[in-house]
């Protein structure tokens, strides 16, 4: 049966459209692993709803979208893990202001889908409940962190998948899975209801094959929020309407440490861009840092973030025989994994008083000297444009070292460190091409939908 | 960095770790750190003055006004099943002062 929704796009009913997406669950996902659990009831009930809205002609924007949420957003009433042990059992008690705003514009929240732990991952395989593979090479990683939002999307399991974007978590398994994956302007989602990683990098965003409907989902969920301070400018700001995009920069440094393969792909999609726009190469030199600048004020935000996990609120249980000091740091040991533990380690080692002058404050200097690199560039140019990653997705199992996961990270972080919109798309139909990457002005997103 | 930094980091990190971790640790926070260090390298902004960037926008305290609203008692509920110990209506922690 075809209906039409209120944009007057004809679809499938919410109800097929649903039931489409749980059939590709149950066929794949006993080897994918993309879901930490599906919410097969609640959405089977919502679908219905929603189409009897969409016959009477009230249906919200998002009318039969099915949608998976990053299990570090919270769904009231389900299971909030984190993909820690820590949290193996919490039950969310409030939803997340994107789900609410997802919820209200009748999308289908199909289920809560796996990352790596707290989101502190590149590859997806730092999860400690599960691995998602990548549906495409069940042999290779999805990315990560937001790698059951990646898989996900690409085994046809959803429309639309949520993610969280730290440090490129929601670009990395786009690329890797073939898809679009959208981190909107810092302070445009509201991160109410986010398990938060690093509280001035974190914004949520969006991995779709569509990009049409990647940019529907992203009009629901952004604006101003008050539960969200950060968020107290987007109102505003989105209002205006974006400069037209006339030059694009590429910003020679995106290029070093690129896979051979994917730099040449993604300079014949700049080569096809300079029949339509003003192509200039530019030079940002702080990009040379990004790794480190962006690993130490992470550990940092991060170190802290994690104080609130002490095995005695909520979560898991610490032992109550000791006295709390002990009990506090047992439970963290027994509860956290290893890159958790590192983190927290490097972050609390450069912001105790005696090294947080050569650590941590050196870290936000270098970031504002970013900052202002960007700025002064960005007064000539609309998009700057480069690779998403610097490789494919690797092999389960392949030996890399602490330092070489970490750079995988390289071309995704300066738009959270800085706080710009990025978007990626693929080069081709096979993942193992790589995604081209652009990134816009401050609020100015809408702009990065438009790049042909 | 030597191992007795590392256990003072691990104490106020509040993480009980263990030997082998401790030593692992050690090795690893050196070479990450050693390769970090290169941001040290970099000269302060152009501005003159060596600001610290916290967050990417001008944004102001803003305050609300305080409001009471009454506790869906189920939502009470919820939130008293995620204590990790309980005397059904309080939380239990260990004793904290000796």
């Amino acid at each position: 049966m075809i209906m039409k929704n209120p944009n007057h796009q004809p679809t499938a009913s919410a109800e097929e459209n649903l039931h489409r997406k749980l059939e590709a669950i149950d066929k794949r996902d006993g080897e994918v692993k993309a879901f930490i659990e599906v919410y097969r009831e609640e959405s089977l009930k919502k679908a219905k709803e929603v189409d009897k809205r969409i016959k009477d002609g009230k249906a919200g924007p998002l009318a039969g979208l099915v949608i998976a949420v990053k299990n570090n957003i919270t769904v009231k009433g389900k299971r909030l893990t984190c993909a820690s042990k820590m949290l193996e059992n919490h039950r969310a008690v409030y939803d997340a202001t994107v789900v609410e705003r997802l919820n209200a514009a009748d999308a289908i929240i199909v289920g809560s889908v796996n990352l790596d732990e707290f989101a502190c991952g590149v590859d997806g395989t730092y999860s400690a409940l599960q691995r998602t593979k990548n549906p495409l090479d069940l042999e290779r990683v999805p990315g990560g962190s937001s790698a059951g939002s990646g898989a996900s999307v690409a085994a046809g399991m959803c429309d639309a998948a949520l993610g969280s974007d730290t440090g490129g978590s929601v670009r990395c398994p786009a690329a890797f899975c073939n898809a679009y994956g959208f981190k909107p302007t810092y302070g445009t989602v509201s991160r109410y209801g986010l398990a938060d990683l690093a509280m001035s990098l974190d914004q949520i965003g969006i991995i779709s094959k569509d990009k049409a409907v990647m940019k529907r989902v992203f009009e629901v969920i952004r604006g101003t929020d008050p539960r969200d301070q950060t968020t107290q400018l987007a109102d505003a700001m989105l209002k205006k309407k974006p400069a037209e995009t006339k030059v694009i920069g590429v910003p020679k440094e995106f290029f070093e440490g690129v896979d051979k393969h994917i730099a040449t792909g993604v300079k014949k999609r700049i080569k096809e861009l300079e029949k339509r726009y003003e192509v200039r190469e530019v030079s940002i030199p702080t990009l040379k840092y990004t790794v480190p600048i962006y690993q130490l004020t992470m550990a940092a935000e991060f170190s802290s973030a994690m104080q609130k996990y002490d095995g005695l609120r909520y979560g898991f249980a610490a032992e109550r025989n000791e006295e709390l000091y002990t009990s506090f740091a047992k439970a963290r040991d027994a509860a956290l994994g290893k890159e958790i533990k590192r983190r927290i380690m490097i972050g609390t080692y450069i912001t105790m008083k005696e090294f947080k002058d050569a650590w941590y404050s050196q870290a936000l200097k270098a970031r504002e000297v970013m900052k202002e690199e960007f700025a002064s560039v960005m007064k000539s140019i609309d998009i700057l444009a480069g690779p998403a990653m610097p490789t494919g997705p690797w092999k389960f199992g392949e030996k890399m070292t602490q330092l070489e996961m970490y750079a995988a990270d390289m071309l995704t972080i300066a738009a959270n460190l800085t706080g710009t919109p990025a978007i990626i798309e693929p080069l081709s139909s096979d993942f193992k091409d790589g995604a081209i990457q652009f990134y816009g002005r401050h609020f100015e997103d809408d702009a990065l939908f438009h790049i042909d | 960095m030597d191992a007795a930094t590392v256990k003072k980091i691990s104490e106020v990190a509040r993480l009980q770790l263990s030997e082998e971790e401790l030593r692992q640790l050690t090795s690893e926070m050196d070479e990450l750190l050693g390769h970090f260090k290169v941001i040290q390298d970099i000269k302060p902004s152009k501005s003159g003055h060596a600001k610290e960037s916290h967050y990417m926008h001008d944004l102001k305290n803003a305050m609300r006004d305080d409001s009471v609203v009454k506790c869906d008692p189920k939502q009470t509920e919820s939130i008293r099943k995620e204590f990790t110990k309980s005397d059904g209506k309080h939380l239990t922690a260990p004793k904290s002062i000796k």
